[in-house]
């Protein structure tokens, strides 16, 4: 499922970038920046947990491979941050690309969008599963279930709407899931990749189900759905973190500003600036955490993050 | 900057939006193979193996947050968070399978077991009735 980095391109051996191998990438902010939902604790268990799987493991140069990038993405995470870190190793990337083989930016944006087509059509069969069973009468069972493996993650699921949405849903219920039961912190930081999965599943939802060709521009219409994934990003870590911390007041505040929200996107019309608005409004709070934390970051870091 | 490393971080700007957008996972951000994932998942089967079941689900939950479409996986995590007790979660982990691919009839028995440890005698034998089946 997980298509490799063409080998013509660049080998198994670009991660972790060699020493300046981050060229213009950004210089890594203090820990303190980062926002709670990226807790250092979590990212320094999950280093741990990797820690522990490499002493304990044989010496398969695959396992070895794979540790060392998920050490290296979530030890740059802990220093600056998740975008930073993305950006990090895109010019790893790219600068591998051009010392081995003389190529360029191109072959690694044509890379990741043959990735993104490849997704795109798991992501096709995922909603076509799920409108069958809706046309099945199975939908009803499904709430059912969400209900009986906990109010919480029944919430969570609430918060997306259409069929689509209920993938991200059930994304997002995997994360509080890791979150709830991976022992120790680990689960804060495990939780953090599915939790933007189902943001960004739900972000794919809103442009199918509900923005492209029935209301504004496309410009405008990715402009609410980023405003939303980002505001469902950090609710979704939110939660997460009040698992993992066991803090049920902290959770259960944040399921109220879930609520909140979910209340006011019912209530939702056609005019997405509205939309905007209402998303902005309800949760000043966390974009303010958000964006104070990149605004520790340089001028790359917040490009990348408020797309 | 370079007009080569402002192309590259062009192109980060865009992987960071196309992550948020679910069109890529954290896995193919930070390029692990299909040999690398196969790896990680025979590292926590050893775990599995051992009677690690804690350390076998951690790690799985470490490899599903890059790989959060990979039902196997998925299945995998479930059957243990069954055997530590902790239903659940397990039931949550069979639905997410169930979403990524079609669920069979011993997926849905398992599940259907969890529930009923749940208390949930109802839910579950809905679950295995056979208009929610296919």
């Amino acid at each position: 499922m997980q298509p490799s980095f063409p080998s013509t391109t660049v080998s198994g051996s670009f991660w972790p970038p060699p020493a300046g191998a981050a060229g213009g990438a950004p210089a890594p902010a203090k820990s303190s920046s980062i926002p709670d939902s990226f807790s250092p604790e979590g990212a320094r268990a999950a280093l741990e947990l990797i820690g522990r799987a490499r002493s304990g493991s044989d010496d398969s140069p695959a396992l070895g491979s794979a540790l060392d990038k998920m050490h290296s993405f979530t030890q740059v995470t802990l220093e600056c941050g998740v975008d930073s870190a993305i950006a990090r190793i895109m010019v790893a990337q790219g600068k591998q690309a051009r010392d081995q083989i003389g190529r360029a930016a191109s072959d690694i944006k044509d890379h990741f969008t043959k990735l993104k087509a490849q997704n795109q059509k798991e992501l096709k069969q995922i909603r076509e599963r799920i409108a069958a069973r809706k046309k099945a009468a199975k939908w009803g069972l499904w709430g059912k279930i969400f209900k009986a493996v906990g109010a919480a993650l029944c919430a969570a699921s609430s918060i997306f709407t259409g069929p689509a949405g209920m993938v991200g849903a059930a994304l997002l219920l995997a994360s509080l899931v890791v979150s709830c039961t991976v022992k120790g912190d680990a689960g804060k930081w495990v939780s953090l990749g599915l939790s933007l999965a189902a943001a960004a599943v739900s972000l794919g939802s809103s442009l199918i189900g509900s923005g492209v060709g029935s209301g504004g521009s496309v410009a405008e219409t990715a402009l609410q759905v980023s405003s939303r994934a980002a505001d469902l990003t950090s609710h979704g870590c939110t939660v997460g973190k009040g698992f993992a911390d066991r803090d049920a007041m902290e959770a259960q505040a944040a399921l109220m500003e879930i609520r909140a929200i979910v209340e006011k996107l019912r209530g939702e019309n056609d005019d997405g600036r509205d939309e905007i608005e209402m998303l902005i409004e309800a949760d000043s709070r966390c974009m303010d955490q958000v964006l104070k934390a990149l605004e520790s970051h340089n001028q790359t870091t917040l490009s990348a993050a408020s797309v | 900057m370079t007009t080569a490393t402002r192309d590259i971080e062009d192109v980060a700007k865009q992987v960071a939006a196309d992550l948020r957008a679910g069109a890529l996972t954290l896995g193919q951000v930070v390029g692990l193979t299909d040999a690398e994932v196969a790896a990680v998942t025979e590292l926590a089967e050893g775990y599995r193996r051992r009677g690690k079941l804690q350390r076998a689900a951690s790690v799985y939950g470490l490899l599903l947050s890059y790989t959060p479409y990979n039902a196997g996986g998925w299945e995998r995590l479930a059957d243990l968070q069954a055997r530590l007790g902790n239903h659940p979660a397990a039931v949550a982990c069979y639905e997410i399978v169930a979403l990524l691919r079609d669920a069979d009839r011993t997926l849905l028995e398992r599940e259907a077991r969890c529930l009923r440890l749940m208390g949930e005698r109802e839910l579950a034998a809905e679950l295995l009735s056979p208009g929610n089946q296919g």
